[in-house]
């Protein structure tokens, strides 16, 4: 995923510093549902979702976790929102 | 490492039993602490509860435990809202007890717990809004929908109410009463909110 790419992707304004993600897009691309995704982090589905829609950002251990799962560096999956 | 589902499975399975052990106890057993004379006996009359009740703290901990990072961190924000309000209910319960405007007995202490519980469900729902999920759902989406477990509530209170029917005074088969027939009404609605939401998302 390209700079630009990651630039579309999901982040959330406000007081605090957000991140933006392409989780979803990730997702997308290997053809997963939520649970699935949820089983293979074994996180909740909830969880899930509310990382995609910028909702919640996740620890230091789960974006690693993500990161391996879609073999990516951390840094194309997230980056400090404005 | 243990699967959400695998938790919510496990927490039902570990909650239930000692939960109704619990309402049973108090509604057949415990009002026989009055006719109990020796001290002994009645302390350990008036304490029997906690038994099942330190079963069912100790499956809400593996619960809490089990959870994943955003549900800790909402539980977490739901016991924060519930202590916040319960410990300031009670500060403001004792200095009007100390100023002899209302009075109170020990017996109050026995709401502590349920407030507690009431006010955690409904800070850790409103965390859940917050986050993206839903407030019919129990820990996580994953979990027990509310009106199955509201229905099960219901059908609990039902069966004490028939089994215990002829052992149990007026009061109590009132409050049985209304609390399975609310709860039944609570279920129901639930169900019909969640069929339809199901059906817009599809």
């Amino acid at each position: 995923m390209t700079h630009e790419g990651l630039a579309r992707c999901v982040g959330r304004s406000g007081p605090a510093l957000r991140m933006n993600n392409c989780v979803r897009e990730l997702r997308g691309e290997q053809g997963w549902s939520q649970a699935d995704l949820a089983g293979r982090l074994e996180v909740s589905r909830q969880t899930v979702n509310a990382i995609e829609t910028g909702k919640y950002d996740p620890s230091l251990p789960l974006a690693f976790k993500i990161a391996k799962l879609f073999g990516r560096p951390i840094e194309a999956i997230f980056e400090p929102g404005e | 490492v243990t699967s959400p589902h695998t938790i919510q499975r496990r927490y039902l399975r570990e909650f239930w039993p000692p939960m109704l052990a619990y309402i049973l106890i108090m509604l057949l057993v415990w009002p026989l602490v009055d006719h109990v004379q020796s001290v002994w006996g009645r302390t350990a009359l008036a304490l029997l509860p906690i038994l099942p009740l330190l079963l069912v703290t100790r499956a809400i901990v593996r619960l809490v435990m089990g959870g994943d990072e955003l549900e800790q961190r909402m539980n977490l924000i739901g016991l924060a809202i519930a202590g916040t309000v319960v410990g300031s209910l009670c500060m403001v319960g004792g200095f009007l007890a100390a100023a002899k405007v209302i009075r109170l007995d020990g017996t109050a202490l026995l709401w502590v717990w349920p407030a507690m519980v009431a006010l955690h469900a409904l800070g850790r729902g409103w965390a859940a809004r917050r986050y993206g999920g839903d407030w019919a759902m129990a820990c996580s989406n994953d979990g027990l929908a509310r009106h199955w477990q509201l229905g099960i509530c219901a059908a609990a209170f039902g069966l004490i109410l028939l089994l215990g029917w002829s052992v149990l005074s007026d009061w109590q088969r009132g409050l049985l009463c209304g609390l399975t027939a609310s709860m039944t009404v609570c279920a129901l609605l639930l169900r019909i909110i969640h069929r339809r939401k199901s059906e817009d998302d599809a």
